[in-house]
């Protein structure tokens, strides 16, 4: 089924005939249209999409550099340190060796070296967070300074407009 | 035990707020130490909601809960993230930047890191979306579907049931015997508010044009304004399309409802769309289109639009103003599928949540 013989309309309600009513509906609008196309300016309906006045909008700023959002969302989704799993490709003795390097670790090192990854994982978590503070600030002042040259260019090529003028009726004030 | 709640900006009138203070009155009813926190928080709500800051001293409170209510991106997410109690991520659903490209960088950004901050959340205990669209979202950037549930916003209707309509309004909206069109909601592109503007257009012009269309909502983005104005003007609609602002006051938004019509969506993007629900609680048939969560709010109430035939739509709008006896089915249904969300079935369902994380009994 091609877009324009979809329905437009869809009625889901199982006590009514949505299909008859979608029906009546599309016929009623072709006889509407027909006898009253001078009712409605229909090329006033198009474009579909609302254009943004791109001139007065933003939308020309440069967002930093590329790649900078993907980065720091990855630096966010990694700024937790997950302890490893001990593994070991060993045959046989393999689960073994994994057996007791997580009871040497269970003794030795992990009380030690736990709270050292959580402080770590919330100095990383942290800094992730303010380097995205800073990043989205350098977008904002980008999109600032954006606006504020086109601005400037609007504003000079006023002055470069008015100075001619106002040279032409300081020499004639000058004249005698 | 205490419960907190935290969010981006605490304003009377909005949706999250609104059912946020919603949440507080049921967990202070069922015992709980109940309190809320936001980053903005407009004069009027100082008093219910304290400075996100402030929490801070509970972050490291391991017996609490605390719900972070997500719409935005905003700094204080990282609270959520780094907080050592138990942890309820309530998605609401953020907008998709592409909205906002060209009509407003700043809220395209925040959208976007919004978006892009949502697997950092993964590790909470429980993550609720308003509808399982929201909840299939949660699943597709690695929520895992067993630790994600459904909480429609369906306890904001209660705000309604003491309150009068604002009589002297309402008596306004039906003095001149119009046909009235409403729409309600932010102004905002994901809203598609020119084709609601468009659809009207072809009613008044070709079909009745006794008709007003009220879109009732903050205006916030000034390019998307101007061109809204710009249309408005080009159709030569003048008066006859009404922005309102914003409207906080249960009771004038109660005469907007009262007085309308028809319900008109034209929105691409909604995560839930509590005027929907609005409108079937008082009564207004609802004309939509068939996007986002939409279709599952109204269930098989309500009647769609898949896509845009502008006369096509218009007549239906048209069907559904007039025929008394199709109208009347359609909101009957929409009244039938309102039970399905009951307050009272929300409650039960935000226990049986409370009972999963383990601090209300199950």
């Amino acid at each position: 089924m091609d877009e324009n013989s979809s329905p437009v309309i869809e009625i889901r309600d199982p006590a009514l005939d949505g299909q008859a009513i979608a029906q009546a509906v599309r016929e009623q609008a072709i006889q509407r249209r027909a006898q009253g196309a001078q009712l409605v300016d229909w090329t006033a309906l198009v474009p579909e999409l609302l254009q943004p006045d791109i001139s007065a909008s933003d939308s020309d700023a440069e967002a930093g550099f590329p790649g900078l959002r993907e980065s720091l969302a990855e630096l966010i989704g990694r700024s937790k340190l997950e302890e490893p799993d001990f593994q070991s490709a060993a045959p046989l003795i393999g689960p073994v060796v994994v057996a007791v390097r997580r009871l040497w670790n269970w003794m030795s090192t992990k009380w030690y070296v736990r709270p050292i990854l959580w402080q770590q994982s919330e100095v990383n978590f942290r800094t992730s967070h303010v380097i995205s503070d800073l990043a989205q600030w350098h977008e904002l002042d980008t999109r600032r300074v954006s606006q504020l040259e086109v601005r400037l260019a609007e504003l000079e090529a006023r002055l470069a407009r008015i100075e001619p003028s106002s040279r032409l009726s300081a020499r004639a004030e000058d004249k005698p | 035990m205490r419960v907190h709640q935290l969010y981006c900006a605490a304003i009377p009138g909005d949706a999250i707020g609104n059912l946020i203070l919603e949440l507080d009155l049921r967990l202070r009813s069922w015992g709980f130490e109940s309190f809320i926190f936001a980053q903005h928080i407009d004069p009027e709500m100082a008093g219910r909601v304290r400075p996100d800051h402030e929490y801070l001293s509970y972050l490291h409170a391991a017996d609490d809960l605390l719900i972070y209510h997500y719409g935005l991106h905003t700094s204080n997410v990282r609270y959520f993230q780094a907080a050592r109690s138990r942890r309820l991520l309530m998605y609401h659903n953020i907008t998709p930047a592409h909205y906002f490209r060209g009509w407003d960088r700043e809220l395209e950004l925040l959208c976007d890191i919004g978006r892009r901050t949502l697997p950092s959340l993964i590790d909470c205990d429980l993550a609720v979306g308003d509808s399982d669209y929201n909840r299939r979202e949660l699943v597709a950037v690695g929520f895992p579907a067993e630790k994600t549930d459904v909480l429609p916003l369906a306890l904001l209707l209660s705000r309604f049931e003491t309150l009068p309509a604002e009589q002297g309004l309402l008596e306004d909206l039906r003095r001149e015997g119009l046909v009235n069109f409403l729409t309600v909601g932010r102004v905002a592109p994901n809203k598609a508010i020119e084709d609601v503007i468009r659809i009207f257009y072809i009613y008044h012009q070709a079909i009745n044009p006794r008709s007003r269309l009220y879109v009732v909502g903050s205006r916030y983005l000034p390019a998307y304004d101007r061109a809204l104005d710009a249309l408005v003007a080009g159709l030569e609609l003048g008066d006859a399309v009404r922005f309102t602002g914003p409207v906080f006051d249960p009771q004038v938004l109660k005469a907007y409802y009262q007085a309308a019509d028809l319900y008109l969506c034209a929105s691409y993007h909604e995560g839930f769309c509590v005027p929907l629900l609005e409108s079937m609680y008082f009564g207004v048939p609802v004309l939509a289109r068939k996007a986002a969560a939409v279709p599952e709010t109204l269930g098989d109430a309500g009647v769609l639009f898949s896509r845009l035939g502008y006369a096509e739509v218009a007549e239906m709008a048209h069907m559904l103003v007039t025929d008394q006896a199709l109208k009347a089915q359609v909101v009957a249904r929409q009244q039938e599928r309102l039970q399905e969300m009951a307050p009272s079935r929300v409650e039960t369902r935000l226990q049986h949540l409370l009972a999963r994380l383990g601090v209300l009994p199950a």
